[in-house]
């Protein structure tokens, strides 16, 4: 029965889904060309659906590329990262006529929260902030009104501060709270800063906001049918001639689109902006909880095995009718059917318990069901109680206790995922006293070859490419919980030139601007070569030890002790590591290079070794947020501390982000005055239907800089330690009975 | 820039290997590829997998199901009983769960029915027609159970001619009308004049669709 979900959709459709009710607006809203739901430049006050992205590109002639993620956090707020390369005024002089203009790249972010529903006779309101913590070329405040008339028009007004106060902008009306209110500080580039520290960004411009002249906007959309639309608006950014602002041939206010949405998910609209030019736009939306491979394309469980009365009347355990190695090497190759590993097992009269080791099921939750179930095949009947040990790196997570006739009675039971839940006892797991332990079948070495993409952003003048080539990677497990691991890459694309990122004038060791050199000269790389040991030094307590090359840029040893009781919300963390930097040609060595000025040569000047370390919190805050909180000593010797909030989803999305403050001086840092970033994690099973413990993580940095810099070691303890704890395990008991 | 798209291309053709890229992004991915080209390839109904003699041979052994609209078909056989409840399992791993005839689960399809309670529908066939209520779980995108509750109305349609692998059988065909709050479908099912659901065609989920069931 092959499964061919590309053409269940049609099939599906014979079952009438009463409850779409799709009105023609319903598809959404438009996207701008800012990326965020909106006109064509002005917001409207919609919002997307709840935890939808959508990721924009657009192009105008002179208003330059813009790529943008706008993420619905909530019901109500929005936040959106933007890249955009334009061309920029240079400094106006008096009498200096129009300044010449040079490309730039701006990096922003927005927020904008709707106050306020439409109702029968009253828009929804929004809020927003346009570029509020970016260099600030965009940095506009506005509030927004949106009301639909029909199904199919709606209608925008608003007012705007900062660049959105600039077409036809009156005396800030503000003005009577406050005369503060009735001026705007100006914007000052960073290359032109008269002061050191100005201009350099990535700082909440707060005593701009809601400042200086404000101006009226609005348009209207209209939706002919369900896939075409046509926007007009008058915009309130006139784009002045300014130092530093961007180089816009602007005659008119007036813009006007054609939205074409071929399918849910996918906008394409062209306009006609500033009276002058064409524009084009592209938005793409994805939405973490709707799955398109729906509940997976996981191939079916062996059905429970159920005892028959006298079976289960049995107290003891026939020994002779069932030894226990037959049991056990039974056990271990049903298992084996599931892409699970038989650790260990204890057999008494009446309990049975299991440590396994899922390779298979991002769903921990999956894969206990799955090995529950081949426990029914074939362990002793007299056994009614099955301890789920599930471990990873050969370490022990906790203890599930189940027993065995509510499987039977449960399966396929309607309500059976909730009870079977409440009669289910989590521990922590045992000792290994009791266990009869599988011998591990000699070392097992695993490798592979595979063809690697690997993204790289922000590159001046080109912010978006990519470098390609083969990567060989090796893992040869001495022990279950003891493990050696290499990744050795080779470009395609032979040597290039270093990245072009940005000069870093400091007196800090460049920590991690120096990646621009690192693995261009063309040849082999070693991405990594480590040595890991896991252990469990007590009952809520999890240690990790790796040493060797542990990343790109940086070789030593890593220590990891992290405590987390199984059923608890906190877990706290301690790592400590000793590094120095390696050769940037990515083979053996150690050194630090530093460029010349002039010649732009790199030199050999010695070696740099730093001492880093954290003390960590995390939180599970419920509701499917993380927190966490790291304090402590960064690449660069700087001290400080990160927080990360991320908002997780039962099916694997993460999406997050984290701010680092650090004692290094923000003009020492940079442009982006401290590190800040978003984080993004996909699982492959998603996307691909087939269970698969993988995942796609990125994190799109505002730029990677110097302060706040981190160690990039594998296997952190507690990513690894949650999968088998209960409100993981909680979160997916879905999957169990899959 | 272009120098990058030519390698991605030559790099593409070249399969990842090795026991560390099973699941790897570019096998999933070209897996994917390979199940949507493949499923736009098919033309016509799948040939049943099961011959009238093997049939015969092992009397009420098989259960001939029928997915995605005609184009898979596959011959289960039971796998394991637990009360009044049979699943049948097929060669590719795919379950169905049949309680007296009726689906209460299946695995193995995009968007399993995980469980169901089926009350007073087998009754009503036995009556000649009547009312019933089910419960159906499924599972969603963020791997939660979702329960839809539907009432169930079965009505007489009638005397049918039903041929299964050659052999025809006279059947009374009834069809059962379920509405819930989000859901609505129409299940058919053909009764020998013995009484047993010899063939049916039941709803599974939205996203699965129907199964067509046959007892050869």
């Amino acid at each position: 029965m092959r499964k061919r979900y590309g053409q269940t959709v049609g099939y599906a459709a014979l079952l009438t889904a009463l409850a779409s009710g799709v009105h023609a607006q319903d598809n959404g809203p438009s996207y701008t060309f800012f990326g965020t739901p909106g006109l064509l430049e002005m917001p409207t006050a919609e919002s997307a659906a709840p935890s939808e992205i959508a990721a924009t590109l657009s192009y105008a002639g002179s208003g330059g590329y813009k790529t943008s993620f706008t993420y619905q956090l909530t019901d109500r707020l929005s936040g959106s990262f933007r890249y955009a390369s334009v061309d920029q005024y240079g400094i106006v002089r008096p009498g200096g006529g129009v300044p010449n203009t040079y490309e730039t790249f701006d990096r922003s972010f927005d927020l904008q929260y709707r106050l306020t529903d439409e109702s029968r006779y009253l828009p929804a309101v929004a809020i927003g902030l346009r570029d509020f913590l970016g260099t600030g070329r965009f940095s506009s405040e506005y509030v927004v009104g949106s009301k639909s008339f029909g199904s199919n028009l709606i209608v925008t007004g608003g007012i705007g501060w900062g660049r959105m106060g600039t077409q036809n902008g009156f005396d800030n009306p503000l003005g009577v709270i406050s005369s503060a209110f009735d001026t705007r500080p100006a914007y000052v580039d960073r290359e032109f800063a008269d002061e050191p520290g100005e201009g350099n960004g990535g700082t909440i411009a707060a005593n701009s906001f809601f400042r200086g002249d404000a101006a009226l906007f609005g348009g209207l959309e209209y939706q002919i049918n369900p896939t075409l639309g046509v926007k007009a608006e008058y915009s309130s950014i006139s784009y002045p001639v300014e130092t530093f602002t961007p180089a816009v041939d602007h005659e008119s206010p007036w813009n006007f689109g054609v939205t074409w949405r071929p399918r849910p998910g996918t906008e394409v609209s062209l306009a006609y902006l500033y009276g002058t030019e064409i524009a084009a736009t592209a938005t793409f939306v994805i939405n973490p909880t709707d799955r398109p491979t729906l509940s997976g394309l996981d191939p079916a469980p062996a059905p429970v095995r159920v005892r028959d009365a006298n079976q289960r009347a049995a107290l003891t355990w026939d020994q002779a009718k069932q030894p226990e190695p037959a049991v056990r090497a039974g056990l271990t190759q049903l298992l084996a059917v599931e892409g699970i590993d038989l650790l260990g097992l204890e057999i008494t009269d009446r309990t049975a318990r299991l440590r396994y080791q899922n390779n298979r099921f991002r769903s921990e939750a999956q894969a206990m069901g799955r090995a529950a179930r081949m426990m029914t095949q074939i362990i002793p009947p007299s056994v009614n109680t099955f301890i789920m040990e599930p471990a990873r790196e050969g370490i022990p997570l906790s203890a599930t206790t189940l027993r065995r006739s509510d499987i039977e009675a449960l399966e396929n039971r309607v309500g059976a995922t909730d009870a079977l839940l409440s009669r289910t006892s989590f521990g922590a797991a045992g000792s290994d006293d009791g266990l009869v332990f599988n011998p591990v079948d000699g070392p097992r070495f695993q490798w592979g070859i595979a063809p690697y993409m690997a993204l790289i952003l922000f590159n001046k003048g080109d912010p978006i490419s990519a470098d390609v080539g083969l990567s060989f990677d090796a893992q040869y497990q001495i022990a279950p919980n003891l493990i050696v691991s290499g990744r050795i890459q080779q470009s395609a694309l032979g040597e290039q030139e270093p990245l072009d990122f940005f000069d870093n004038p400091n007196d800090y060791v460049n920590v991690r601007t120096d990646t621009a050199f690192f693995g261009r000269h063309g040849g082999p790389t070693l991405e990594h070569l480590t040595v890991t040991h896991y252990s469990r030094p007590g009952e809520n307590l999890y240690g990790r030890i790796t040493a060797g090359y542990l990343e790109r840029m940086y070789g030593g040893v890593s220590g990891e002790l992290l405590w987390k009781p199984v059923d608890s919300r906190l877990a706290l963390g301690a790592e400590l590591n000793y590094t120095m930097m390696r050769d940037q040609d990515m083979g053996l060595g150690f050194a630090l290079y530093e460029t010349t000025p002039g010649t732009r040569d790199r030199v050999e000047v010695g070696d740099y070794d730093v001492v880093t370390g954290h003390l960590s919190a995390y939180y599970d805050l419920g509701r499917g947020f993380q927190a966490q909180l790291d304090v402590g000593r960064y690449l660069a010797g700087d001290w400080g501390a990160t927080f990360a909030l991320d908002r997780e989803f039962e099916n694997g999305w993460k999406i997050g982000g984290y701010v680092t403050l650090t004692d290094m001086p923000f003009d020492d840092f940079g442009e982006g005055s401290f590190d800040k970033g978003i984080r993004v994690t996909i699982p492959y099973d998603y996307f691909v239907g087939t269970p698969s413990r993988r995942n796609v993580s990125t994190t799109l940095q505002s730029l990677s800089r110097d302060g706040g810099a981190r160690l990039d070691v594998d296997g952190r303890l507690y990513e690894i330690v949650r999968d088998g704890h209960q409100a993981d395990l909680t979160d997916t008991w879905g999957r169990f009975w899959r | 820039m272009k120098s990058i798209f030519k390698v991605v291309a030559a790099l593409a053709v070249l399969s990842a290997c090795g026991p560390l890229n099973e699941n790897s992004a570019a096998k999933g991915f070209l897996g994917v590829v390979k199940a949507r080209l493949g499923g736009a390839a098919a033309t016509g109904p799948a040939q049943p997998p099961l011959s009238r003699a093997q049939a015969d041979a092992n009397p009420g052994a098989f259960l001939l199901v029928t997915a995605y609209g005609g184009n898979s078909v596959a011959s289960l056989v039971m796998g394991g009983t637990n009360g009044n409840r049979v699943t049948w399992l097929s060669a590719d791993n795919v379950t169905v769960t049949l309680e007296n005839g009726i689906i209460v689960a299946t695995r193995g399809f995009p968007r399993d029915l995980i469980a169901a309670q089926v009350t007073g529908i087998r009754e009503a066939l036995a009556a000649g027609g009547g009312n019933g209520s089910r419960v159906h779980e499924t599972l969603d995108g963020l791997d939660q159970i979702s329960t839809e509750l539907l009432q169930c109305s079965i009505v007489l349609d009638g005397a049918e001619n039903v041929e299964i692998l050659g052999k025809v059988t006279p059947t009374r065909k009834f069809t059962e009308s379920c509405r819930g709050e989000t859901l609505a479908f129409s299940n058919t099912y053909w009764l020998s004049t013995g009484g047993a659901i010899i063939k049916s065609s039941q709803a599974v989920s939205p996203g699965t669709g129907f199964l067509q069931l046959e007892r050869p």
